[in-house]
């Protein structure tokens, strides 16, 4: 809904914000020409959970959490598993860390491909959305419904369902798939690889708006791997630390005019995880194949523009595809498919690398396993003072636009990042007011 | 292409979001053995249901809706070409039965005709569990899945 509410104000609002995860709003207020608020206010549904499980046993945490988003359980439960992991003193490793890898990977496909073929890509195309898109491109939209397929397919045969993975388990699984039954994925991964290459050539030939951003990038690292499911914390400023060293360093204020905290390093810094952020610090750990895909699509080992994360998002795409490949290849089931995991007193913390960033647990547990603190920071708590960063550079460098072109690429501005703000998705309103 | 689809959408973890899967749950006890053009299925996701409806003539979706209705309050309608506004969104990242529907029509996988059977709710915080007056129109949303069945397949 668009109206000028007097000569010297102009108020635009849009209702029902499509594509993206969640509630919240957005307004930005243009005064005499310039910039003079924006603010991206939304609801944080861990801050409930957090509470929930205090007082729950550590052994419930990845079940509970799992529940925290219907798009990203895998990121809650591999989190939460390393947390109460290192609380207790157990390491997972071998087959069972990477079956868990292999898991995550199905995540990062079905996210991926949703996020990129139906609800990013109409963004550059002129396309209202996934049902527009399918009327000047069928083939793409085929295309990224059967990586999401292929997706929901490993999540099943390793978790047990795409939506809320039943089958994990502190220390690993409750039962280990077959060999053939790993085998059978095989050619959904391969026609995956496929198409995932066709999307890198895809979105690489889109319109970028220009714009470069001077972040500070946090992201795990990969210990020779590009980082999915756990690894060191590291930073374009030179960081390389433990995620029990960091999660201190990362300090949420409230906001007043919002329910969600706002992260920043040390209280200060505002920071980007999420593609760009792992990109940037993990682009060496990719194979051959795939950075030679990421420099064909005009990519150069960081990418500082938020509007081409679309492309990174493509590249490990493929990336996640391929590596699902090796992991079944190099598969022997574990047996026990899960290591015991006995609760002593203690502290652990475990991140990961979620579809949209790096996610944290840290959890307290008593003698007994009893759970007496929890704190969990979402990729999108982490990133919303860089949404609003670019936001007011896109409305500063845009502003000769009309007002519904405007509104639609602070739009598409909050949908580079893929924000995932909690599990059902009712809307996030976006107001633009100008002043003269 | 064959068979009919009963297809309970929701998410039982955003309470009433659960009205769908638990009226197709409960109408499913109903079914009597060897009726194998006739399923039941609960599908988290509104996109999940283009493969869904690939191998499917006639679906009955059932979920939860908003329409500023008294919360229990029982809808069907006949979602035909155009389904009206309120249908959209509601869903995973906005992806409604509304927007799975108008795209699998535009990919030509939709059924020749998709019901609906929506169930107003009232809460939909994190959490299971149906509010009361949501779970009181469970049983007689049940009953109109079959109403409805008998309409579509009169040897339901």
């Amino acid at each position: 809904m668009t109206h000028s509410a007097s000569d010297s104000e102009r108020l635009l609002e849009v209702h029902d914000l499509a594509r993206v995860e969640g509630e919240g709003a957005l307004r930005v207020v243009v005064r005499e020409g310039q910039v003079a608020e924006v603010a991206l206010n939304i609801f944080e549904p861990p801050r409930f959970f957090e509470a929930l499980l205090r007082g729950r046993r550590h052994d419930e945490a990845p079940d509970i959490t799992a529940r925290v988003c219907g798009i990203c359980p895998v990121a809650y439960q591999t989190s939460a598993c390393a947390a109460m992991e290192q609380a207790c003193g157990v390491r997972v490793e071998g087959q069972i860390a990477a079956l868990r890898r292999l898991l995550y990977c199905g995540e990062w496909i079905q996210s991926h491909a949703l996020h990129i073929h139906l609800l990013h890509a109409p963004d550059f195309l002129g396309c209202q959305d996934a049902v527009g898109l399918a009327q000047i491109d069928r083939a793409a939209v085929e295309r990224g419904l059967r990586l999401k397929r292929t997706g929901n397919l490993l999540m099943e045969t390793v978790g047990g369902r795409a939506i809320h993975p039943v089958n994990v388990r502190l220390g690993g699984f409750h039962r280990a798939p077959t060999r053939s039954e790993l085998a059978a994925l095989r050619p959904h991964l391969e026609q995956a690889v496929e198409d995932a290459a066709a999307t890198i050539s895809w979105v690489a030939k889109f319109d970028f708006p220009n714009l470069e951003q001077d972040y500070l990038f946090v992201s795990l690292l990969g210990d020779g791997l590009y980082p999915i499911e756990g690894g060191r914390v590291g930073t374009s400023h030179g960081w390389d630390l433990s995620v029990e060293e960091f999660e201190p360093l990362l300090v949420e204020d409230h906001v007043e005019r919002s329910t969600a905290l706002h992260a920043r390093l040390e209280g200060r810094d505002p920071y980007l995880t999420g593609p760009l952020a792992r990109y940037a610090l993990n682009s060496q750990r990719l194979p051959d194949e795939v950075r030679r895909a990421a420099s064909a699509a005009g990519l150069g080992a960081v990418c500082r523009n938020p509007f081409q994360s679309i492309v990174v998002r493509a590249v490990e795409l493929l990336y996640a595809c391929q590596e699902a490949l090796r992991l079944i290849e190099a598969y022997q089931p574990p047996e026990p498919p899960a290591v015991e995991v006995p609760p002593r007193a203690g502290a652990g913390t475990g991140g990961s690398e979620a579809p949209r960033g790096l996610l944290l647990h840290r959890y307290e547990i008593d003698a007994e396993g009893i759970i007496r603190a929890a704190r969990l920071v979402p990729p999108t708590s982490q990133n919303q003072l860089s949404i609003e960063a670019d936001l007011r550079r896109v409305v500063e460098d845009s502003l000769q636009l009309p007002d519904p072109e405007l509104t639609w690429r602070c739009e598409q501005t909050v949908r580079n990042y893929d924000p995932c703000i909690s599990c059902a998705a009712h809307f996030l309103e976006v107001s633009v007011e100008r002043e003269a | 292409m064959s068979g009919i689809l009963v297809a309970g959408v929701g998410n039982r973890d955003r309470r009433d979001d659960g009205a769908g899967p638990e009226v197709a749950r409960r109408a499913a006890l109903r079914l009597m053995p060897g009726s194998e053009s006739l399923r039941f299925l609960e599908v988290p996701e509104a996109l999940d249901l283009l493969d869904l409806w690939s191998d499917s003539q006639l679906c009955l979706v059932v979920d939860a809706v908003r329409t500023g209705a008294a919360p229990g309050t029982v809808h069907s309608l006949d979602l035909g070409a155009r389904p009206p506004s309120w249908t959209r969104g509601g869903s995973t990242h906005g992806l409604g039965v509304a927007e799975a529907l108008l795209l699998a029509q535009q990919l030509g996988r939709a059924p020749d005709r998709v019901l609906l059977l929506g169930i107003e709710g009232g809460e939909f915080g994190q959490g299971v569990g149906l509010s009361p007056e949501v779970e009181r129109a469970v049983n007689p949303a049940a009953d109109r899945v079959w109403e409805l069945l008998g309409e579509l397949l009169p040897c339901a």
